[in-house]
């Protein structure tokens, strides 16, 4: 979406009797990509859906104080990023699991999950994918699927563009490694 | 992406596909769900926007007369303490480790370490820690990869 679409919509949500349009046309816009980046971080779809609507009240309450230094898709994205670490720290707290075992976890709620289907290098791949730790993870998947560039990765993530990539290199070459293994 | 062929080639062969799924109509739906939730969230704060605007003096109140009974006790506490909680100079505990450093012996210090499990099956990754410390001194991250 343009910056001048955004900025028309943060108008119109400024103004009380448009201001359930506009929200409804940033949902409509946004929706699909957050859903995709939460769900990579969760796996879970109940879980991805609690995620996501959490990010959209999130930001309903917090569109009025958005400043406009970033783009509203950036934010959207941070929000949603934050919302789906914190789920999955309170999830982890909630069922005790150690933060070395965590990986263990993600790759279980993998094996179990429903609305999961591809063939089987697909699956070996989200595998390995679940096997990174949660930093890893995210980064692998945001320049893997997303193909995102690192200044936008380093907005939403707030860290450097060398950690990113550094971080991303790790990542590919474990994978490809496990890959390898196979 | 050219560098993913250069250092991953397995993976470059493989098809970026979803293997994620949704229910049907999920994308659809979504926007009504959320924006009933939003007007329930709406409904519910002109509720309580009048017991709050009630109930916010009295709160004030009975919040200002704890302070002031919190402090009231930590004073009266101060003024007719003995000494006893009080801090101790540096000149004092410097004597006091002298004191007693004398009645430990090395064999229980050993004790103490021998008693200390250590967690080996924590898998840290040291290449990942050099790696921050490195970009966190501002080494360039080319030069960091070529000679790990």
């Amino acid at each position: 979406m343009s910056g001048n679409r955004d900025k028309e919509l943060l108008a119109l949500f400024k103004e009380k009797e448009s201001r359930n349009y506009a929200f409804n046309q940033i949902i409509h816009t946004y929706q699909e990509r957050l859903y995709w980046h939460v769900r990579r971080i969760v796996v879970l779809h109940e879980d991805a859906d609690d995620v996501l609507q959490n990010t959209f009240l999130k930001a309903w309450n917090g569109l009025d104080d958005f400043k406009e230094d970033s783009r509203l898709y950036t934010w959207l994205y941070r929000i949603a990023t934050n919302e789906a670490l914190s789920f999955l720290k309170k999830k982890r707290k909630r069922v005790l699991i150690p933060d070395h075992d965590f990986e263990n976890s993600v790759m279980n709620r993998f094996e179990e999950g429903d609305y999961i289907d591809g063939n089987e290098i697909q699956m070996k791949l989200q595998k390995a994918i679940c096997t990174l730790p949660e930093k890893q993870r995210i980064v692998f998947n945001m320049k893997y699927y997303d193909e995102m560039k690192y200044e936008e990765m380093a907005e939403i993530l707030k860290t450097s563009v060398g950690a990113l990539k550094a971080s991303f290199h790790h990542a590919v070459k474990k994978i490809e490694k496990m890959i390898q293994e196979d | 992406m050219k560098e993913l062929n250069k250092i991953a080639p397995n993976l470059s062969k493989i098809k970026k596909e979803n293997v994620f799924r949704v229910p049907d109509g999920y994308f659809e739906e979504f926007p009504g769900k959320l924006m009933e939730r939003i007007g329930h969230q709406g409904d519910r704060q002109e509720i309580l926007r009048p017991l709050r605007r009630f109930f916010k003096p009295p709160l004030a109140i009975a919040a200002a007369i704890l302070v002031f009974a919190i402090l009231g006790y930590l004073s009266i506490r101060y003024l007719f303490s003995d000494g006893v909680n009080q801090e101790l100079s540096p000149q004092e505990i410097a004597e006091y480790i002298e004191y007693y450093s004398s009645d430990l012996d090395e064999g229980l210090y050993y004790e103490v370490l021998d008693e200390i499990e250590v967690d080996e099956t924590v898998d840290i990754d040291y290449e990942e820690i050099i790696i921050d410390y490195l970009l966190g001194q501002d080494v360039d991250y080319q030069s960091i990869m070529e000679n790990l």
